[in-house]
């Protein structure tokens, strides 16, 4: 947590300049990390402007996912200069009195909104509202995924595979030794899917691209129809774009999803494997023990006591692992088949993700 | 002890639920709420339950084990293996005859997991020395365990878990 008063002291120092907090909250939900929303008056007489910034900083445990802020950061700072909608970013710090020393980073605030009005409603209107929505955020994947990333040196920062046939491969290498160095405590079934997955590891990438990560329903900021801030880029490398798609918070169910994925297809100019969104599809799960189960240690050593941390680390894991044991032994396609037939809902609730 | 711990929890639960969620309308205390709800479900089944769990899934993984042990022998790529999972099952977790406290199961059941795990590792890194048609015997030993070994602990994460967690 922080308060109007800290930040008030923050901000002067850092703007060299009187500031005026008028208002400040966090956003709900985010858990990996707190991003608060706050509006301030900066400078004094005519130098005075009203500014609207955005916080983000690590929570206590140092971070939901296994990636630092600085490397979010680093994304931020060179996407700022690329064709991809993103909040402005202001500066980076970490290990100075401000909020206890934890890291964190500051941004102007983008006008506009997660949620989007009419994208539940019933009948045709609903219908058109849920094309338009799949489609503008098919168009701004695919802008990411073929943006130059060596031109702008996310190959400076970010671990890169040697080729689009090893993408996939090296992304799971990495997560399976965050698992093996992070996890709380030895799970055999965990144990068990990763080796199932890994033998079946996709090799018919179409690129190395540029992903985010985390994205989808309520994770863009948009206004009027249109993506104005790809926001969260938590969890942003360089691999198989197809993971953006498995990973999409439902977008792939908003509307038909291989008429989404046609139309990404023809902004992008290239082909995804299915084969590859399908592996994905149960990949993205085991990412999601990763998170988790990581996160604990700081609840058990004290560092962070939110309640949602062993809901999440401890329940949410063990229906996972149960999930993709029920399906070790299939073959991937088939396996992401299984749990796609089933209601989507039912499948988060067991997640402890709903 | 009356009321048992299960049925402080249970009451601690209906409070929460009944008389201090319908006022927590600020959404992070509300939503931490959930998360209390939902392990607080979890801790009313674990109470009552745990001790046994563990008991029962400490027999199942000695057994798992000791079975894994005598197939693979003393063989050069897997006699390091063998010989800590024979000082583990040697090994007196508590005092004979004494309460066999939850700490000491827990104990117990993190170094005997810790042995499946890195068995698994050795079968898939480098098939551990073993015959083929011994290796798929072995696996299919240890993929039933694990189905038991789920099942037995399912109760306590669905549905305790299966609701917002957030």
């Amino acid at each position: 947590m922080v308060t109007a008063e800290q930040v008030t002291g923050y901000l002067s120092e850092r703007f060299d300049a009187p500031v005026e907090v008028l208002s400040l909250f966090q956003t709900f939900p985010g858990m990996s990390r707190e991003t608060w929303i706050l509006s301030a008056n900066i400078g004094e007489g005519s130098t005075r402007e009203k500014r609207e910034l955005v916080l983000r900083i690590d929570p206590p445990s140092g971070g939901g996912v296994p990636v630092p802020l600085k490397v979010e950061w680093e994304v931020y700072v060179r996407l700022w200069n690329s064709p991809i909608p993103i909040a402005e970013p202001l500066w980076y710090d970490e290990g100075i009195p401000f909020a206890e020393g934890r890291a964190h980073m500051l941004k102007i605030f983008v006008d506009g909104s997660p949620a989007i009005p009419g994208l539940h409603a019933r009948g045709p209107e609903g219908d058109e509202m849920r094309r338009k929505t799949a489609f503008e955020h098919a168009e701004k994947l695919a802008m990411v995924h073929t943006l130059d990333w060596k031109a702008y040196g996310f190959d400076t920062f970010l671990p890169t595979p040697k080729s689009a046939e090893d993408a996939l491969r090296y992304d799971f290498e990495i997560w399976k030794q965050h698992w093996f160095d992070r996890r709380t405590a030895p799970l055999p079934g965990v144990t068990r899917a990763i080796f199932w997955l890994e033998e079946q590891i996709p090799t018919d990438s179409p690129r190395i691209s540029l992903f985010k990560g985390n994205n989808g329903l309520n994770e863009e900021i948009w206004k009027d129809g249109k993506i104005v801030a790809m926001s969260d880029w938590e969890l942003a490398g360089l691999g198989d774009p197809a993971q953006d798609w498995a990973f999409s918070q439902g977008m792939l169910n908003l509307w038909d999803e291989e008429k989404t994925l046609a139309h990404y297809e023809e902004a992008a100019g290239f082909k995804l494997s299915r084969r590859a969104l399908a592996f994905y599809k149960l990949f993205m799960t085991f990412k999601a023990i990763v998170c988790l189960n990581s996160t604990m240690a700081a609840f058990m050593d004290g560092r962070d006591l939110r309640a949602v941390i062993p809901f999440m680390g401890l329940g949410s894991v063990k229906n996972m692992e149960y999930m993709l044991n029920s399906l070790v032994g299939m073959d991937i396609e088939e396996a992401t088949a299984v749990v796609s037939g089933r209601p989507a809902v039912l499948h988060r609730e067991e997640q402890g993700l709903a | 002890m009356r009321p048992s711990s299960k049925e402080i929890i249970d009451g601690i639960s209906w409070v929460l639920n009944n008389r201090v969620a319908p006022h927590a309308t600020e959404a992070w205390a509300a939503s931490s709420l959930r998360s209390v709800a939902g392990l607080l479900k979890h801790l009313s089944v674990r109470v009552e339950s745990e001790g046994q769990i563990l008991s029962e899934d400490n027999s199942d993984l000695r057994a798992l084990l000791m079975n894994v042990a005598a197939r693979l022998g003393d063989g050069s790529g897997t006699s390091q293996w063998t010989a800590e999972v024979r000082a583990s099952l040697d090994k007196e977790w508590r005092a004979t005859g004494s309460y066999p406290t939850v700490g000491s199961l827990e104990e117990e059941n993190y170094a005997l997991n810790s042995h499946l795990e890195k068995f698994m590792h050795l079968l898939h890194d480098a098939g551990a020395g073993i015959r083929e048609s011994e290796t798929t015997e072995i696996e299919a030993d240890v993929g039933a365990y694990l189905k038991r070994q789920m099942e037995r602990e399912r109760p306590l994460y669905n549905p305790p878990f299966t609701g917002p967690p957030f």
